[in-house]
């Protein structure tokens, strides 16, 4: 039983993971908490929905055209938004985005309602065995798109030439706009990439979650309780920080009550934060 | 000559501090214009409010003639005017060759960003380092990288504010050869600086600031022979240690 919760929770770790990533990379680079990142993973799921209901097609197979609406919604959301309070202080980046939560959630309640909506896809009644551990597919599958996802943005941030510009904004605003590089243009990309990952995590939950439009409350709380425990900034810590939460929601959760996993999470956070205030991965402030 | 940069009543306070206080001078095209003044003096001050880090409580900044007082940082940047810092800030998460690479990528193509970014590493000693990450790069090096990845945003303006502390007298003497040929290729350079030596081999004018005030300018003999600069800033000894 041990072995079967430890891998429940390593696979819907990795879904924790991928919110959390999309969350940092825009943490990293703008220095800002997103508090409607939830609500992008909402957006997402009903994008997948809707996608899925027009065509027909199983949702994973609609990764590539939901993660471009995503991408195209972040990079609206910041024209829009976000761009015009770019370096007002950080609290008011808190307030919009808070605000931005609500009207999101108000939206999509008016054009589909408040009612729950399913995503049937044949994968959801696979079993996939390991020995005595057997894991959903649609689980398994959300943990394999996080692994790809994640090492996709580390390679597009190593490899590429905007993905350099996007780490030398993140280290020194200051310095790089100094150095005339395109920091709005890269505050863009990333507040859109973060939207994507959150999007992508609510197609991979579509087949395990009901779809609607409250659904990314909870899935936001864990995602910054995640962030803060794995270093913000950090893409590392947010993987690791996603598969500990996913293991101790999971082991709280089939051994004690599943009511009481987040508060599990939350004394791991704790516990962390004493010995290493900047979280597991993190590096503390930085001097400008 | 026509002034390239102006600075017209500039005036810097913090909290109570006055630490530029109606400040004008000019920068004429072309020439190594050297800011001295002892530590406080609101030298590096100045830089930040040319480059826009700060934003000025009174005056005003002219680039070409035209006021740059409300243009962002990066839009300075753009205009053609570059700095260093006191204290070098590598973007240390990248290798040597990809933080001046990254930044000449912003205006070129990658075979031309490639080619400059190169070149400018040879040109300032730094390529066998290529390929570090900057968080290693020694401490000494780290300034001439500062000093490449300006160079390749074509800056018209250079403002090197401290470029040869902590430098070795050898050090010292390629890096005032490297300043000069960097002038020589057409850019204007504010040289803010404490070694006496290198201001001297390269500077064509003074401007002295103390307390945050314009104490004097003019020629480097001039200035450094006059009573108000030597109470102020060098000290009675300068000139007998530059006799000895």
């Amino acid at each position: 039983m041990l072995a079967q919760s430890i891998f429940n929770g390593l696979v819907m770790g990795g879904v924790y993971a991928l919110i959390a990533v999309g969350l940092t990379i825009i943490f990293g680079v703008m220095k800002v908490i997103n508090f409607a990142q939830g609500e992008c993973l909402m957006l997402g799921m009903y994008a997948a929905w809707a996608l899925h209901r027009a065509t027909g097609l199983s949702p994973y197979i609609l990764i590539v055209p939901v993660m471009t609406v995503m991408f195209l919604i972040g990079q609206f959301i910041f024209s829009l938004v976000i761009n015009p309070i770019v370096g007002r202080p950080p609290t008011d980046f808190v307030v919009v985005t808070m605000g931005l939560a609500f009207v999101l959630v108000s939206v999509i309640q008016l054009i589909f309602s408040p009612t729950y909506q399913t995503v049937v896809t044949t994968a959801k009644n696979i079993t996939i065995r390991l020995g005595s551990v057997s894991l959903g597919t649609p689980r398994v599958i959300a943990c394999g798109v996080m692994i790809a996802a994640v090492l996709a943005v580390r390679l597009f941030l190593k490899k590429t030439d905007v993905g350099r510009a996007m780490r030398a904004t993140a280290e020194n605003l200051e310095v790089a706009q100094m150095l005339g590089v395109n920091t709005r243009r890269n505050f863009a990309l990333a507040f859109a990439l973060g939207v994507t990952m959150a999007g992508l995590s609510g197609l991979l939950l579509t087949p395990i979650y009901y779809v609607f439009p409250n659904v990314g409350m909870p899935f936001k709380t864990i995602s910054m309780v995640i962030v803060v425990l794995g270093g913000l900034g950090s893409i590392g810590g947010a993987v690791l920080g996603g598969l500990i939460a996913g293991v101790v929601e999971a082991v709280l959760g089939a051994y004690i009550s599943p009511d009481l996993a987040p508060a599990g999470i939350f004394l791991i956070l704790i516990l962390v934060l004493a010995f290493r205030p900047e979280g597991m991965f993190g590096k503390g402030a930085r001097k400008a | 000559m026509a002034a390239i940069l102006e600075l017209k009543d500039l005036c810097k306070s913090f909290g109570g501090v006055h630490a530029v206080n109606h400040v004008s001078f000019k920068i004429e095209k072309g020439e190594i214009l050297g800011l001295i003044g002892p530590n406080g003096s609101g030298k590096s001050t100045c830089v930040n409010l040319i480059s826009g880090v700060y934003k000025a409580d009174g005056g005003d900044v002219l680039f070409e003639g035209k006021s740059v007082i409300r243009t962002s940082i990066a839009g300075r940047s753009r205009m053609g005017i570059g700095r260093t810092f006191q204290s070098p800030k590598p973007f240390t998460g990248l290798t040597v060759f990809d933080s001046v690479y990254t930044i000449a990528m912003q205006t070129r193509s990658y075979k031309e960003a490639s080619k400059i970014s190169g070149e400018i590493l040879e040109q300032m000693g730094l390529s066998q380092y290529e390929k570090m990450r900057c968080e290693k790069l020694p401490i000494e090096k780290r300034k001439w990288l500062d000093m490449a990845r300006v160079l390749v945003t074509r800056p018209r303006v250079l403002l090197l504010d401290e470029v040869m502390a902590g430098l070795n007298p050898n050090e010292i003497d390629e890096s005032v050869a490297l300043v000069r040929r960097v002038n020589k290729s057409g850019i204007t350079v504010l040289f803010i600086e404490h070694v006496m030596k290198a201001v001297i081999k390269l500077c064509s004018r003074l401007v002295v600031l103390n307390d945050g005030r314009l104490l004097t300018s003019g020629d480097p003999d001039t200035v450094m022979n006059d009573p108000k600069v030597i109470a102020a800033y060098l000290g009675r000894g300068y000139h007998h240690a530059e006799n000895d």
